[in-house]
């Protein structure tokens, strides 16, 4: 269990400069030592806050702070992390601008002071001072007093291969990087690492060169760290992921909200509309996220008093609303939430859609480089019978296939706030102003990766703004288009479109679809019992007798035939909507008839009777669609067609006089030919030869 | 930071490319664009315009593909005090420094560059736009269509016109510019002393900058301000995305400017409390504009606040 307490209570007001001491079974000497060297800073209202990390002397660390006026925090803990101690630390901090360094590490008055107004000018930069080393002799128990002029003359300075013991930046980039990595374990590469994406997020690194800023490193003998097997090994691996991990946000399954005042990093903006009917569930997927430290900006675009009460409910504290009184449009809605975003990222959410659960989480790990951003595949889902279309996104993120292909989400996108705050929705386009922007920031060379995942499940239905509007949005599609086609020459415009041809879809294993399913609303899921038999099923009387009846008791089966050999049955899936059979009953009454090899309970949307017809409508696209037709009892007659034929079907009861009779998208030649051999078990206006 | 500018004939743009070295932030694009080629190209000016473009990123060293003079190196280097950043390239040879005639107010489409139209008597007009699809150049009137607007990364009126200036500086031998106006009224300490830095820098290229707002008394500047037609259509044409100008801060901090010089109490208090909405939506104001919001706040308030200069307007 954590321990702390936090000097700010006793201060009552945010102090310019939060100082961050991360130990673990220190010398208690030179703490104090390095200690009172803050204190002795003319920057008179610092904080500094001790985070111990597992220390066996905790007790003592703990008098020392108390007697220095630190904070402290207490992180149980087997295994030395620096990183992990200091992002404690900075988690009970409680100004917005932090130094991290080493109980070991002396400052001299004015370096506070020094990277306070450093940081001022270059607030998105990480400032360190050259550390210098003191000799032996210049131990803890020498420095009962500081002659800065004696230290400067007898230390050595260091060069410059890490950061020297100490690191000064804001509070939004630690938010922007999420802190330090904690897979680096003992202490080695993390002020590197943390300095590295810094960089590559756009914060610059300033080497301090002001002569008043001085920082030593008190004398003390050489720790063990690499003398042993284990020790070289945790040195190699941290030095692993500095060199190949090009990610810039870690640490996602990790939590830096405590209670200093807390920057996110991720804005989360739904903007609500007039009827904000499915909010709770687009609102309670964004709270299920795996990556927790977000705010939640929900604007009310003419949505009434409706609202309020719905987002008292969750009673969550990162959920801020703004209301705009009248609607003016979600650009507008959009723009202003921009604008009061605290968040480093920035994703547009909207209140039909629903988060898939490690959509942050899969976004932020996804940013390389120098990369502003991510986005990825979506989902579409209709809100009546759960029917599901894919759009993956392409590849790559550019101005050529915003100019020509189709578009990625909007709601899929993780943007971050800088670039949306330079780049804003045209609140002229009462529709699709997202598109518009995102052909801007790609023709702006904002560079955005795909994240490889579905991270969105998006509603479609009767109501839903981009239906209404959609003979709007054709054209304001298009008009940004030509705006930016029109300014290219014939030959470039034809170099362009070749490029996006050359962009493909981002390739996204179907198991993540399926996998995404559960989390639809559950009013259009239905359970399903998929049974699969060790051999086909004997093509016998008796087998036909009994998949009547049982068809007579569930309603509906789906078939699966062997593709190859006996064409017999290898697969039957029985929906699950008869709460008086449970799943053994039925496995113990299909036993009857075959082995079975193995029974799986299947949750799939209304829409898809069995996973592989929802597979192929997934696959082939929703153009290729199959046929119905409606048939007489004959199941023996008709199966022994259909599994010479086709790899599956479905028989549902309800027909009058027959059943249902539900075929895979087939081609032209099968097509026929089934049509022709079935001609005899038809009802539709044609007599029925058999019954069973 | 390595930078090169890179004139694309086939696409009709001017590319300045850079390549990140040790200390230097990774810029927020791939690379910085204007529309239009840049036909005279002066090393030195290119030099100073890759400094400002790419001010917020550079820490260590830059290096400009051809270098610059030995009279540029010394305000290039203290461009980015207190930083330490080295200059490669420099030629110790002497080489020409373009020269020029017109004045040009580099616009940020707010109240202050509606109000320095009328204050200071310009040649042309200079802004960037992220929105147009092309380059308009009169000769009265430029607008760059440019992704140089994101490069700045901090707020400011003078920081987020340092990419514009950028910009300019690339164009000015071809516009025969020779002086830059700036719309900068209330500036930071941090700020002033970069205004003063950037203003040596432009020294050494021949390029003056001038500044005839900044430390105005709010009451002067009101007088400059064009009428409220004036202001809308001004207003509207330099935001593209916007459907409304009361959606903008700078409307209404220039209506309230207009109002107190008048001494319509009605239309003070309407244009304070839309600011003051502003606010809560996230806006931001200078020192000198929060200063202005409280003491308006106070005088509908009922408190007497003295102002030498309105008297003599109403």
């Amino acid at each position: 269990m954590d321990i702390t307490s936090n000097p700010t209570e006793r201060i009552g007001r945010n102090p310019s400069l939060s100082v961050i001491i991360g130990i673990r079974n220190w010398g208690l000497d030179r703490l104090e030592v390095a200690i009172r060297s803050h204190r002795s800073s003319n920057t008179e209202d610092l904080e500094i806050v001790i985070s111990d990390y597992g220390s066996d002397n905790s007790s003592a660390v703990r008098k020392i702070a108390e007697r220095f006026g630190c904070g402290y925090v207490y992180t149980d803990a087997d295994v030395w992390s620096r990183s992990a101690a200091l992002n404690a630390g900075i988690r009970i901090a409680s100004s917005q601008n932090i130094l991290t360094t080493d109980g070991d590490i002396i400052f001299s008055p004015r370096s506070h002071e020094v990277l306070l107004s450093n940081l001022s000018r270059m607030p998105d930069s990480v400032q360190i001072i050259q550390c210098r080393d003191l000799p032996e002799g210049y131990g803890a128990e020498g420095l009962s007093s500081f002659d800065w002029d004696e230290l400067c003359s007898v230390s050595s300075i260091r060069p410059r291969w890490g950061m020297g013991g100490s690191a000064t930046f804001t509070r939004a980039l630690f938010s922007r990087l999420h802190g330090f990595e904690e897979r680096m374990t003992v202490w080695g590469g993390e002020d590197n690492d943390f300095v590295q994406r810094a960089r590559r997020s756009g914060a610059l690194l300033n080497w301090v060169e002001d002569p008043a800023a001085q920082i030593y490193h008190i004398w003390h003998a050489p720790d063990s760290r690499g003398a042993s097997p284990a020790g070289a090994k945790t040195i190699e691996q941290n030095k692993k992921i500095l060199q190949n991990d090009h990610t810039i946000v870690r640490n996602l399954s990790r939590s830096y909200r405590g209670s200093a005042p807390f920057v996110p990093t991720v804005s989360i903006v739904i903007p609500i509309g007039e009827r904000p009917g499915s909010l709770r569930e687009s609102l309670s997927s964004c709270l299920r996220q795996t990556f927790q430290d977000f705010e939640l900006l929900v604007v009310s675009d003419g949505s009434g008093e409706g609202l309020r009460p719905i987002l008292n409910a969750f009673d969550d504290k990162r959920i801020r609303l703004l209301e705009l009184g009248e609607s003016r449009g979600p650009g507008f809605a959009r723009n202003c939430a921009t604008a009061l975003a605290q968040g480093e990222f920035i994703t547009i959410h909207s209140d039909e859609d629903i988060m898939l659960p490690r959509r942050l989480e899969r976004q932020l790990a996804a940013i390389i480089d120098d990369c502003a951003g991510s986005y990825g595949g979506s989902i579409g889902f209709d809100d009546q019978t759960g029917a599901l279309t894919l759009n993956p996104g392409r590849r790559a993120f550019d101005c050529a296939s915003m100019m020509f292909g189709r578009t990625p989400s909007h709601t899929s996108f993780l943007v971050r706030r800088r670039v949306l705050e330079h780049y804003r929705y045209n609140e002229n386009f009462l529709v699709d102003s997202e598109y518009h922007l995102l052909n801007r920031i790609a023709r702006a060379g904002i560079r955005l990766t795909h994240c490889g995942h579905y991270v969105v499940f998006r509603r479609i239905h009767a109501n839903d703004p981009a239906g209404t509007y959609l003979s709007a949005q054709k054209p304001t599609a298009g008009i940004s288009k030509a705006m930016a086609r029109s300014t290219v020459s014939a030959d470039r415009d034809h170099q362009l479109g070749k490029a996006s041809r050359a962009n493909p879809q981002a390739e996204m294993d179907l198991s993540e679809v399926i996998d995404a399913i559960r989390h639809l609303p559950p009013r259009l899921l239905a359970k399903s019992m998929r049974l699969e038999f060790m051999v086909p099923l004997p093509g016998s009387s008796d087998t036909f007798k009994f998949l009547a009846s049982a068809l007579a008791s569930h309603r509906s089966i789906t078939f699966e035939f062997d593709s190859e050999g006996s064409r017999g049955i290898v697969a039957v899936t029985i929906p699950l909507d008869d709460a008086s059979s449970s799943q053994d009953d039925i496995a113990s009454r299909f036993a009857r008839i075959g082995t079975i090899a193995s029974a799986d309970e299947v949750v799939l949307p209304l829409a898809y009777p069995n996973l592989p017809i929802l597979e192929h409508d997934l696959l082939s696209g929703p153009d290729r669609k199959g046929e119905t037709l409606g048939v007489g009892r004959d199941i023996e007659g008709i199966l022994r067609v259909i599994g010479k034929h086709c790899g599956r079907c479905v028989l549902s009861t309800g027909e009058d006089d027959g059943y249902r009779l539900d075929l895979p998208p087939l081609g032209p030649a099968t097509g026929t030919l089934v049509r022709a051999k079935l001609g005899g078990f038809l009802t539709n206006g044609r007599r029925v030869d058999a019954e069973v | 930071m390595k930078t090169e500018t890179v004139i694309e004939s086939s696409e009709r743009t001017t590319t300045v490319r850079y390549t990140p070295e040790n200390y230097d932030a990774y810029p927020p694009a791939a690379m910085a664009w204007v529309d239009g080629r840049v036909i005279e190209r002066n090393r030195d000016r290119e030099a100073a315009a890759h400094a400002l473009l790419l001010f917020p990123f550079v820490s260590g060293r830059l290096c400009p593909a051809r270098g610059c003079g030995v009279d540029v190196a010394k305000p290039l280097r203290e461009l980015f005090l207190p930083r330490n950043v080295l200059i490669e390239g420099v030629e110790m040879a002497p080489a020409r420094i373009p020269t020029g005639t017109r004045t040009a107010i580099v616009c940020d489409g707010s109240y202050r560059s509606a109000a320095l139209l009328k204050t200071r008597k310009a040649d042309l007009s200079f802004r960037l736009s992220e929105s147009a699809y092309t380059t308009l150049i009169g000769p009265r009137n430029v607008v760059v269509a440019s992704n140089f607007g994101v490069f700045a990364n901090q707020e400011g009126q003078l920081n987020i016109l340092v990419p514009a200036i950028a910009a300019a500086l690339l164009f000015c031998e071809d516009l025969g510019i020779v002086r830059l106006v700036l719309p900068v009224h209330d500036l930071t300490a941090e700020e002033a002393e970069l205004l003063g830095r950037l203003s040596a820098l432009l020294a050494s290229v021949n390029i003056s900058v001038e500044t005839p707002l900044l430390g105005m008394d709010f009451a002067a500047l009101s007088r400059s301000l064009p009428d409220l037609s004036g202001l809308e259509i001004f207003l509207a044409e330099r935001h593209e995305h916007i459907t409304c100008v009361e959606d903008l801060p700078d409307f209404w901090l220039a209506q309230l400017l207009l109002a107190q010089a008048s001494g319509d109490r009605t239309a003070t208090t309407q244009a304070r409390d839309r600011v003051k909405i502003l606010l809560r939506r996230g806006c931001r104001l200078s020192a000198g504009e929060q200063d202005l919001l409280s003491s308006a706040q106070s005088a509908s308030n009922g408190q007497v606040i003295a102002q030498p200069d309105m008297k003599s307007t109403t």
